[in-house]
């Protein structure tokens, strides 16, 4: 005969179907003759059967499967176009399935690519995949690579401007130093908030985000009242494969586009640096180009 | 080359992929807790699957192998390591009810007189769930809400099924704790929390007095 204690420590099994049939006559011997225990199983069963009532039967919204529907066409597209313009020995998946990837370093030219007026940093607009006609008058150099992976930085352009717009709290306030020390040890990655020589930029907070399953760091600004979100990530891939050139104030930029937002990313030190704002092109373009990143 | 995905298998794959939409979703809905999420959630879960569907073998469970990918996702794009991840710790043992609450508490709970009683503690434990720390939150939509078998979740969300049971445990346990106490406070349930505790301490001294 089985003990109270026998029965109460495995009343969740019972209640889940998960004892052999041995064990199931057993407890039922058991539960026969003792009372508490019944109240016991009683209440463990009835609260499985109420969670399941109150949380089951939710209906995606109608909209969901034609979404999935043109997600999966874009997947084929990337495919196709992956497996006909990647270079030999490239793979079209982009790393392992549900890891977080290692760092991937940067090509020297994409350091080097353009004047390294601003601490060597490189200034690089990822081109999204509306990349074909860029609004801000790229000298059209890059279109032919673009096409690969277009799709791919597309929905990640995406994803930034998502992040930017759904305003998430922020997880941490204060100074820079403080926010830089708040980063320590929960990313994979050293990060410190980008700074800008204007003081009309303010560091408002930061908080734990993600770029197509890359952990990010998203930092927060309030430049006049408008709001600035910066995603520092590390890039999906070489960051001058797809990368549509324009230029701002002489200097060499790229920039990718999403939801009407224009997305300048600054490369450095191997991480991707995107900024999403409320302010018109030119004037995000501007403060990407200000950032300071090299003196910390 | 890693794969090939030919018309057929896209086809196949859609058919059979979409027949789980709503109980992705569902879960995608109390993982994030937020609709939107929900929806990038299942969309970036389906993309992937649909990548690596040349690695699902055919015959075994599509669900489960769907839900994997989508728990491994919201833990990947979600999950707060340095906090939420911590809270599985040695707290919270025992058995579920135990210490927590009366008999009658649990017998006022276990029997919702009426269905306005019903409809309360439905959103109330739509609440509580919620509240919980996100890995807890994970055991209960797999097995309560999905009510899939401990091996399954097991798989999905790759532990052995020893850490199944008291992980389960462990969320029902707090769940239940945050429950009784909304039930008390709106006056579902009558508050004794000494008169007649059920715990094997009590049960075994009465035992012992009573002969």
């Amino acid at each position: 005969m089985i003990t109270c204690e026998v029965v109460r420590r495995h009343v969740d099994a019972f209640v889940d179907g998960e004892v052999d049939p041995d064990t199931h006559i057993e407890f039922e011997q058991h539960l026969a003759s003792c009372g508490p225990c019944r109240v016991q199983l009683a209440f463990c069963r009835s609260m499985k059967d109420q969670v399941h009532e109150a949380c089951s039967g939710v209906t995606a919204p109608s909209s969901m499967a034609e979404r999935l529907r043109a997600a999966l066409d874009a997947e084929d597209n990337r495919q196709a176009a992956a497996s006909a313009e990647a270079p030999v020995g490239a793979s079209p998946e982009p790393g392992p399935p549900l890891g977080l990837g290692g760092i991937r370093l940067l090509p020297m030219k994409a350091r080097y690519a353009v004047p390294a007026a601003a601490a060597a940093v490189a200034l690089a607009f990822l081109a999204a995949r509306e990349g074909g006609n860029p609004v801000l008058g790229a000298d059209g150099s890059s279109t032919g690579l673009m096409a690969s992976a277009a799709s791919q930085t597309g929905s990640m352009f995406e994803e930034i401007v998502r992040r930017h717009s759904s305003e998430h709290p922020a997880e941490v306030v204060g100074p820079p130093t403080t926010v830089a020390s708040w980063f320590r040890g929960k990313l994979e990655f050293p990060v410190h908030p980008v700074r800008f020589s204007s003081p009309e930029v303010q560091l408002v907070g930061a908080r734990l985000s993600n770029v197509q399953d890359r952990e990010a760091a998203a930092f927060y600004y309030d430049v006049r009242g408008r709001r600035v979100t910066v995603m520092v990530f590390e890039p999906p891939a070489p960051v001058d494969q797809f990368a549509a050139r324009t230029s701002y104030g002489g200097q060499g930029l790229y920039y990718g586009q999403a939801h009407g937002y224009t997305v300048p990313v600054v490369q450095y030190e191997g991480l991707t640096y995107a900024f999403a704002g409320d302010l018109d092109s030119r004037a995000l373009l501007r403060l990407a180009a200000s950032a300071r990143l090299a003196d910390r | 080359m890693a794969r090939t995905t030919q018309p057929a298998s896209r086809e196949e794959f859609e058919r059979e992929a979409l027949k789980h939409l709503d109980a992705l979703y569902g879960a995608a809905l109390r993982y994030t807790r937020s609709p939107a999420d929900a929806e990038d959630l299942v969309q970036d879960a389906f993309v992937k699957a649909y990548r690596f569907y040349d690695r699902f073998e055919p015959g075994t469970n599509m669900k489960a192998w769907l839900f994997r990918i989508l728990t491994n996702t919201f833990i990947n794009k979600y999950r707060r390591k340095t906090r939420e991840r911590n809270v599985l710790g040695g707290k919270d043992a025992g058995p579920v009810g135990e210490g927590v609450m009366s008999r009658q508490a649990m017998r006022q709970l276990t029997d919702p007189v009426s269905e306005a009683q019903r409809r309360l503690i439905s959103a109330e434990i739509q609440e509580a769930l919620d509240s919980l720390p996100e890995d807890y939150r994970m055991m209960i939509v797999l097995a309560d809400v999905e009510e899939l078998s401990y091996k399954e979740i097991a798989e999905i969300v790759g532990c052995p099924i020893g850490t199944v049971m008291s992980r389960l445990h462990r969320a029902r346990k707090k769940m239940q704790k945050r429950l009784v106490s909304q039930a008390i406070q709106l006056g579902i349930i009558e508050d004794q929390p000494a008169s007649e505790p059920v715990s094997l301490e009590a049960y075994r001294r009465t035992k012992e007095a009573n002969g």
